[in-house]
C-alpha cells in the first residue's frame, strides 16, 4: 500500500514543549507523596488513638488561649469517623482541612484510571490562594479564641 | 542527526527534514526545520540565558531525541550561564557576570536550571561515605555557596540525604534516651511527687516512661525514617506557600523541598548527647533561611519569614497574650473599663 493511497499519519515531531502532546505521564512525584501523607494521616486519624497520645497544647496549658493549630488533631480524628459536627466544632479549618488532603489523596489514587493532569496553577493564582490560607487560618483561631474551643 | 519515531520510539539517522518515513515502523514522520518559519519562531525570543537553559522536562518520549541537531545560529553563541567547565563548588558568581558581547539579561528573570550536582548525589561515583560527608560539611559550613550552586532538580538525592541524617541522628538520641532514661524518669518522679506543684500533668511523666521503654524505642526508631520524610514535606509545603505569599518561590516547589531536604541534614546533630537537639534546631535555622534565600533567590528576608514566620508570628502573639494578662492583673478593672467606668481613668 503506497503512502499516497493511505491516510496520512504524520507526526510532528518538535523540540521539547512544542506542540506535540500525549497523555500524561504517570509518574510518582511530588504530588503523588503529599497525597501519601495526606491518606496517611486519615488511616493515623482513623485507626491510632492519637487524641490522648500528646501532651496537651503547651500554648494553651500557658496562657489558657488556644494557639492557632488547637482542636486540628481532634478536627481529623472526628472527620475520620464521619462525625462532621465535632470535627467543625473542634476546628473548623482542620475540618476543611482534612477533607481536602483526603480528597486530593483519593484524586491521586483515581489518577491513573482518569489519567489527568494536575492543575499548575499561575503564580499570581498560587499566591492568592497561599495569602487566603494564611487569612483562613487567623480567622480559625480568632473563632477558636472567641468560642472558647476546642474544649480542653 | 539523530530522529526518533514517536510511534515505535526507536532512532534512526536521517540527513533531511520534512516528511519521511520510519526506517523501523513505516510510520509516517514530520521533522520540522528549524530555520522555517513557523509561529514559534515569530514569538517573541529568549533571552540568551534561557535559550541554552535546559528546558523542562519533556512530557513525552517522541519529543526528546527527535528534536533535530542544534541548529546552526546556536553554534554560533556561547553557551549561558556557565564558564566553560567550572570546577566543582567553585563561586559559582564567577559565572557572572557574562563575558562582553553578551545583551543584558532582564532582571526579573529567574536564573536557569543549571548547576552542580551536590557530592551526595553522585554517591555512587564518591562513595557512599565520602559523599555523605562532604555534602554534610558544605551544608553546614559553607551553606551560601552550596545551595547557590547546588543543582536544586535533584530533589531525591536531597531528601535521601535528609531523612538519613534525621535517622541517624534520631536513632542515637534514642539510644542514649533509652540507657539514660529509666534512671532518669524515676528520678523526675520522685522530684516531682516532692514538689508543692498539684497541677503536675502526670501523662508528662507517663510519657517519659513509656521513651524509656524498650519496646518505646524501637517502635520510634522504626516510624523515625518515615516521621522524616512527613516532616520534610510538611516544612517544605509550609514553607513554600509562605514563600508563594511574598512573592519568594520562582523556582518552584523542588527547589523549596531541596533547600529543606539538605538543611534538615543538620539533625544528625541530634546524636550529640544533651544539648543535640537544641543545637540541631537552630543551625537548621539558620541553614534552611540561608538555604531557601539562595536557592529560590529570593533573599534572606523572605527565606526567614518563610521558616520562622509561624514560630515568630505565635511567639509574637504569645508575648502580646502574657504582656496583656501581665497589665490587666497588676492593673484592676483594666479589661473592663470600658464597661464599668472604672478603669485607669485613661
Amino acid at each position: 500500500m503506497s503512502t499516497e493511497a493511505s491516510p496520512r499519519r504524520t507526526i510532528l515531531l518538535g523540540p521539547p514543549g512544542g506542540s506535540f502532546r500525549t497523555s500524561p505521564p504517570l509518574r510518582f512525584g511530588h504530588a503523588e507523596v503529599l497525597a501519601g501523607i495526606a491518606a496517611l494521616s486519615f488511616l493515623v486519624a482513623r485507626f491510632v488513638p492519637v487524641v490522648g497520645l500528646f501532651p496537651p497544647c503547651p500554648f494553651r496549658a500557658a496562657l489558657g488561649v488556644p494557639c492557632a493549630s488547637c482542636g486540628m488533631t481532634r478536627a481529623f480524628v472526628a472527620l475520620a469517623h464521619g462525625d462532621v459536627a465535632a470535627a467543625l466544632g473542634a476546628s473548623p479549618l482542620g475540618a476543611v482541612l482534612a477533607a481536602l488532603a483526603w480528597g486530593f489523596a483519593v484524586a491521586a489514587m483515581l489518577r491513573p484510571l482518569l489519567r489527568f493532569r494536575w492543575p499548575r496553577p499561575a503564580p499570581a493564582a498560587a499566591r492568592r490562594a497561599a495569602l487566603a490560607g494564611a487569612a483562613a487560618l487567623l480567622v480559625n483561631w480568632a473563632w477558636l479564641v472567641a468560642a472558647g474551643r476546642p474544649h480542653p | 542527526m539523530l530522529a526518533r519515531c514517536a510511534h515505535c520510539q526507536r532512532t534512526f539517522s536521517t540527513e533531511r527534514y520534512g516528511v519521511q518515513t520510519c526506517p523501523h515502523c513505516g510510520w509516517e514522520l514530520l521533522l520540522p526545520d528549524p530555520s522555517a518559519t513557523t509561529p514559534q519562531d515569530v514569538a517573541p525570543q529568549p533571552s540568551p540565558a534561557q535559550e541554552g537553559a535546559p528546558g523542562p522536562a519533556p512530557t513525552g518520549g517522541a519529543s526528546e531525541s527527535a528534536h533535530p541537531a542544534a541548529p546552526p545560529h546556536a553554534a554560533a553563541t556561547p553557551p549561558p550561564w556557565s564558564s566553560p567547565t567550572p570546577p566543582p563548588w567553585t563561586d559559582p558568581r564567577g559565572s557572572w557576570p557574562p563575558p562582553p558581547g553578551w545583551t543584558p539579561m532582564p532582571a526579573p528573570v529567574p536564573p536557569p536550571e543549571q548547576g552542580e550536582s551536590a557530592p551526595f548525589a553522585q554517591r555512587r561515583r564518591l562513595g557512599l561515605f565520602a559523599a555523605y560527608s562532604q555534602t554534610w560539611r558544605l551544608v553546614a559550613f559553607e551553606p551560601t555557596r552550596f545551595f547557590r550552586a547546588v543543582k536544586t532538580s535533584e530533589s531525591g538525592s536531597a531528601l535521601l540525604f535528609g531523612i538519613v541524617s534525621f535517622t541517624l541522628g534520631t536513632w542515637v538520641s534514642l539510644l542514649f534516651g533509652w540507657m539514660a532514661g529509666r534512671a532518669g524518669t524515676s528520678a523526675m518522679q520522685r522530684l516531682l511527687e516532692r514538689l508543692p506543684m498539684q497541677n503536675v500533668d502526670p501523662s508528662l511523666v507517663a510519657h517519659m516512661m513509656e521513651r524509656a521503654t524498650l519496646g518505646g524505642v524501637i517502635g520510634q526508631a522504626l516510624i523515625t525514617p518515615l516521621a522524616g520524610l512527613v516532616a520534610i514535606y510538611l516544612l517544605a509545603a509550609v514553607a513554600h506557600v509562605l514563600l508563594l505569599a511574598v512573592r519568594g518561590a520562582p523556582r518552584g516547589f523542588t527547589t523549596t523541598l531541596t533547600a529543606v531536604s539538605y538543611a534538615y541534614g543538620l539533625f544528625l546533630l541530634e546524636a550529640l548527647p544533651m544539648c543535640g537537639g537544641l543545637v540541631a534546631v537552630f543551625w537548621f535555622l539558620v541553614v534552611a533561611i540561608t538555604g531557601l534565600g539562595e536557592a529560590q533567590r529570593c533573599g534572606s528576608g523572605k527565606a526567614a519569614f518563610a521558616v520562622m514566620g509561624p514560630a515568630l508570628i505565635a511567639c509574637l502573639l504569645m508575648c502580646a497574650c502574657t504582656g496583656w494578662a501581665v497589665f490587666a492583673a497588676k492593673i484592676p478593672g483594666a479589661i473592663d473599663f470600658g464597661k464599668s467606668g472604672e478603669g485607669t481613668g485613661l
